[in-house]
């Protein structure tokens, strides 16, 4: 998967269990742990702007490309 | 949707009737005129089983309305629906249009208007299914949207 969702090292620098993160977000757990795991295919504009609000970062902090071929 | 089930109800009672009429208007034919008396019994059967189809159409209808009101309409389950309602289609105008072409063909009787008949049952059962296949299409098209929506976070 080129685009990785690093959601493990924001939620550890602002110290915030999955539980209560998806519960601020708005998300199912069930969709977070999606996230994390990197499997998520498509993600809303609307999603991001609230994690974003909630981890108090840039997309760019939770979205990182990386090249397939590797 | 209570008003299309009542519709439905309607359409399976009259048919139940349709299917009650069709072999004693063939009696009746039959013993006007004795020559034909020997098809009265596989005309009324094929009567009978074309009227079967529209009634098994109409059970299709009904078990997509359920999948509509229970928001299962965009599952692959509703295409098989789709299908029946199709292959009902065509086989009821095929053996209308098989009865009709038997009559002129193998008996030698009946005039225009029987052969009219077999081609409008023809034309018809032919756009039916056509049209019944470009919905499947749809429905297809609908079904793999849905499912790409449904994975977005």
């Amino acid at each position: 998967m080129p685009i990785i969702v690093d959601l493990d090292v924001m939620l550890a620098r602002r110290k915030m269990s999955v539980g209560d993160f998806a519960l601020r977000v708005g998300l199912s757990p069930a969709n977070v742990a999606v996230l994390k795991n990197g499997r998520a295919k498509a993600i809303r504009f609307t999603t991001l702007e609230r994690i974003c609000d909630v981890l108090d970062c840039q997309p760019g902090d939770i979205l990182r490309w990386e090249s397939a071929s590797e | 949707m209570a008003w299309l089930r009542f519709l439905l109800i309607l359409v399976l009672v009259g048919s139940v009737l349709g299917q009650l009429l069709i072999p004693l208007i063939a009696a009746d034919e039959g013993r006007r005129a004795p020559e034909v008396s020997h098809l009265v019994v596989p005309y009324s059967v094929a009567g009978i089983l074309a009227v079967a189809c529209l009634q098994a159409a109409v059970a299709c209808i009904w078990a997509l309305l359920g999948m509509v009101e229970s928001g299962r309409i965009y599952t692959r389950r509703a295409l098989r629906w789709v299908e029946a309602i199709a292959w009902c289609g065509g086989l009821a105008a095929a053996i209308c249009a098989a009865t009709g072409a038997h009559l002129v063909a193998w008996e030698g009787i009946g005039g225009p208007g029987v052969v009219l008949g077999g081609v409008a049952a023809v034309v018809a059962g032919g756009a039916f299914v056509l049209l019944m296949i470009v919905m499947r299409g749809l429905l297809a098209v609908a079904i793999s949207d849905r499912a790409e929506l449904a994975e977005v976070i």
